[in-house]
């Protein structure tokens, strides 16, 4: 595999898109604070300050060992990278003072730092600091889980494959990351990439100041004072499992238009009593389910985040050679009502898939995918599955299927999802399915021995990129868990990651996307939507569409 | 004593060593694996890689004698969902608020409880006895993931009387402290209302009545200390459940507290939490027992005596 993906799935599972539900009130615009003035319309506080829910609580604050959305979202608050993504997630200079200046054949990067940089400790932050914590993420001794976004600079393979200290050493020198003097940076790729200065906003590409994690060693990140960033805002506090507290960091060179002066993110793990403590204004936000949304239907205060997470159906053909048969896999996946999943079952604004790239992800040539490619599902018809079930079973010469069952995650909306499917191919397909519901470690330890016969998983987008959907399913790639196995398509997908040309890059993978799902290889269902609660006067929130959960820099209170 | 007390530890010890092994190799059972949400998307050679890193690769006898070696050194490990934290950090951090609202609770249900069973027993098949009664089989009959909800739900959002959650000043004590108190009310009730009845219908209590003492007089100095035995015996194990934190409770009230620690480190398959808190458990249970025996002395002195023979 080109790039080595540790995914972490709290990350797959949360990745958000606002791009199709930007709510009216929360526009980007920073208010005028006049924090004097500031309403009383919430009972947590008349001044710059925020109370919010927040669902976990994050493993560990480190730039390069975080794997997780929790992770990501509170080192967005108090670090930063060269970009920070706006409201319709593009970037905007951060650390850096501009857009970065891109060779001809797009693969260097040259980009100019801001004067006078510093950390929230108050000491320099230059060009060097990125250098140390590209080189530090891509150390194998390190492990990081996200290495492999950093495998995508000059030479990063070699340096995340050294085995001795000397070839370490030897390949840290050839990395394609250089600091030409305390405030430029170049960045070298192995391959040009349409989205790469997007992808330096993400915490992946945030810098470190080398002497503050060597001091903090294996504990770095563990604490609210073993953390240091150059972000809108510092952490003041950290009682696990319970409140983070962030307040507005002075030194950080935007601080003028950082209006917030206090955030405060309570651990709140049940969605009814986040809801109780929104209710009885106790907290400013809270995230709700399904159930909980109908109440709040058309208020102003609903926030729909859609996500650019894609829940999906893989039928195992190794131990159900059935499912080899391209039939009675299209079969199962039209015997299924999309329509009626979401508006019966999952309810929360999720909406029915047409195609696997979610709606929102970008084509990689500047357009949306979705929009591009359009619906490259097989449509929901009962008649022609039945049809196309006993075609393809005379095909195999069997007359009935073995015995199957659908494996999922045992939540409240994973299980009611298993009977849903376990319904809907009984009264379409006349096929009889079990359901097995199990934990979320589970489930994944059994779909990625590739012990199953179906499983309803989840997949949420690594970069904003069609390839971190479609390169899953290359013939024998480790989560092609279904063996699903199709030439041209992989060799299309081969294609597309070696293209230079963006354009015909994302042609290749338009047509790639049709294979798939006319092969009805994997079967999408639907793009997931996450309903949240966000009080009215809390102004210029940003729930961005993948890694962190929100933005806060240029939240206000009104 | 001392030789008893001695022996005491000593099977205190044993009965450890029993469930550190016991659940060590349960534990290897479980199906999956501890990477949890990090390894959700990992290719299987990285999946070994990462084992090998934690020692995950080696034959499960030498795993366990590593680990035996640990905990006698007071070291229960480095969970594997938060690779910065030990697992003594975290009991460390979340034992105190399981402990005080434990201890809170406590207090809740000895009152209310022992109140309630005096009531009944005294008032014995009256309407005052139907009542404590009709109380405590609601406490018992209705499980704490009712009760917070509700009371969540009312008293905290609906009527705004106390806060909904959060763990922060008294007022947040109230709610999750009568709701876990709630199960214990009940079965102290019924069983002080049980043993009164047992003690009054003794040769002596018919002794002190005859001899013309106060019915006040009767229950505080001569039922009471009787009837209470029993009662003692039970507190203990009660103590330790609700000492070590529920996770309806916590969740629910959004208390950072170690039942919500424990029940996580299951889902997710976080062995050295696993091991580290039902290690944590047991101690307490045991030193908790080793207690209520003590306590069982001084209440009765026969106990006390043949103690020392």
């Amino acid at each position: 595999m080109k790039f080595k993906k540790i995914f972490s799935t709290a990350m797959a599972v949360t990745l958000a898109g606002t791009l199709l539900a930007a709510c009216g009130n929360n526009n980007n615009n920073a208010e005028p604070s006049g924090s004097a003035s500031a309403s009383t319309g919430s009972g947590t506080g008349s001044k710059q300050e925020l109370v919010m829910n927040y669902r976990a609580d994050p493993p560990a604050l480190d730039v390069s060992l975080a794997d997780s959305a929790a992770s990501f979202t509170i080192l967005g608050a108090i670090s930063e990278g060269l970009y920070r993504l706006d409201k319709d997630s593009n970037p905007q200079p951060a650390l850096a003072a501009e857009m970065p200046v891109i060779s001809e054949d797009g693969l260097t990067y040259t980009i100019k730092l801001r004067d006078g940089l510093v950390w929230a400790d108050g000491s320099p932050l230059t060009a060097k600091d990125f250098v140390y914590s590209y080189q530090r993420s891509l150390d194998p001794a390190t492990k990081a889980n996200y290495a492999f976004i950093l495998t995508w600079l000059k030479g990063g393979q070699a340096v995340q494959d050294a085995k001795t200290p000397e070839e370490l050493k030897a390949a840290n020198e050839n990395l394609g990351v250089k600091a030409l003097d305390e405030t430029t940076l170049e960045i070298k790729l192995e391959q040009p990439m349409a989205f790469f200065t997007g992808q330096l906003a993400f915490l992946n590409y945030y810098p470190q100041k080398e002497e503050f994690v060597a001091a903090q060693g294996k504990a770095s990140g563990a604490d609210a004072d073993k953390v240091l960033g150059a972000g809108p805002f510092v952490l003041t506090k950290w009682d696990h499992e319970q409140q983070l507290v962030l307040e507005k960091n002075p030194k950080y060179w935007d601080a003028a238009n950082v209006k917030l002066e206090k955030v405060t993110l309570n651990i709140v793990k049940d969605t009814a009593t986040g809801l109780n403590l929104y209710e009885s204004k106790k907290t400013d936000l809270t995230d709700i389910k399904g159930d909980q949304m109908k109440e709040y239907e058309g208020k102003p205060d609903l926030y729909r985040k859609n996500e650019l997470v894609t829940g999906y159906l893989n039928f195992q053909q190794t131990k159900v050679p059935a499912f080899a048969n391209i039939k009675i896999r299209q079969a199962m996946s039209m015997a299924i009502d999309r329509e009626g999943l979401v508006n019966t079952v999952l309810k929360n604004g999720s909406v029915a898939s047409t195609g696997y790239v979610p709606n929102g992800n970008s084509d990689g040539n500047g357009a949306e995918f979705r929009k591009i490619v359009g619906d490259t599902e097989v449509a929901f018809d009962a008649a022609k599955a039945k049809t196309l079930l006993a075609e393809g079973l005379a095909e195999e010469g069997i007359t009935s299927l073995p015995a199957l069952t659908v494996m999922g995650d045992d939540t409240e909306t994973g299980k009611k999802l298993l009977e849903f499917l376990v319904s809907q191919w009984k009264t379409n397909l006349g096929v009889s399915v079990g359901a097995e519901p199990l934990p979320h470690a589970t489930r994944v330890e059994k779909e990625t021995s590739k012990n199953y016969t179906i499983v309803s998983s989840l997949w949420g987008a690594d970069y904003n990129d069609p390839m971190t959907w479609l390169d899953m399913y290359v013939t024998d790639g480790p989560f092609n868990t279904q063996d699903w196995k199709n030439e041209k398509y992989t060799d299309l997908i081969h294609a597309a990651q070696k293209e230079l040309d963006t354009k015909v890059r994302a042609e290749k993978m338009h047509e790639a996307e049709k294979i798939l799902l006319d092969e009805a290889a994997i079967y999408p269902m639907f793009f997931r939507s996450s309903p949240y609660l966000v009080r009215e006067n809390v102004q210029g929130i940003i729930l961005p569409p993948y890694g962190p959960d929100f933005e806060l820099k240029w939240t206000s209170i009104k | 004593m001392l030789k008893y007390v001695l022996r005491r530890f000593v099977y205190m010890l044993i009965t450890l060593w029993v469930i550190i092994t016991a659940t060590f190799f349960l534990m290897k059972l479980l199906p999956g694996n501890p990477f949890g949400e990090v390894a959700a998307k990992l290719p299987p050679e990285n999946l070994k890689l990462l084992k090998a890193q934690y020692g995950l690769d080696k034959p499960e006898w030498q795993q366990y004698l590593q680990y035996l070696g640990n905990v006698l050194q007071g070291d229960l490990g480095v969970s594997y969902q938060f690779p910065t934290r030990s697992v003594v950090s975290v009991i460390k951090q979340s034992f105190p608020a399981s402990l005080e609202l434990g201890i809170e609770s406590l207090i809740i249900a000895i009152i209310i409880g022992l109140a309630l069973g005096i009531i009944a027993a005294l008032k014995h098949g009256k309407w005052q006895d139907n009542t404590a009664m009709f109380i405590a089989l609601v406490g018992i009959a209705v499980p704490s993931f009712v009760i917070a909800p509700l009371f969540s739900l009312y008293i905290g959002n609906k009527w705004g009387i106390l806060p909904p959650g959060l763990w922060e000043g008294p007022e947040h004590r109230i709610l999750p402290a009568v709701a876990l108190a709630f199960g214990t009310i009940a079965i102290l009730a019924r069983m002080m209302r049980a043993s009164m009845l047992e003690v009054a219908s003794l040769d002596y209590i018919k002794t002190a009545k005859s001899k013309g003492l106060s019915t006040s007089k009767v229950v505080t100095g001569h039922m009471f200390r009787n009837a209470i035995l029993p009662v003692v015996t039970i507190l203990g194990p009660i103590a330790v459940g609700v000492i070590t934190g529920t996770l309806v409770i916590e969740k629910v009230f959004v208390i950072p507290g170690l039942g919500y620690q424990f029940v996580s480190s299951i889902t997710t398959l976080d062995y050295t939490m696993i091991t580290g808190l039902t290690i944590f458990y047991a101690a307490i249970l045991i030193v908790v027992m080793f207690l209520t025996d003590i306590a069982y002395g001084f209440i009765d002195p026969r106990i006390r005596m043949s103690g020392r023979r």
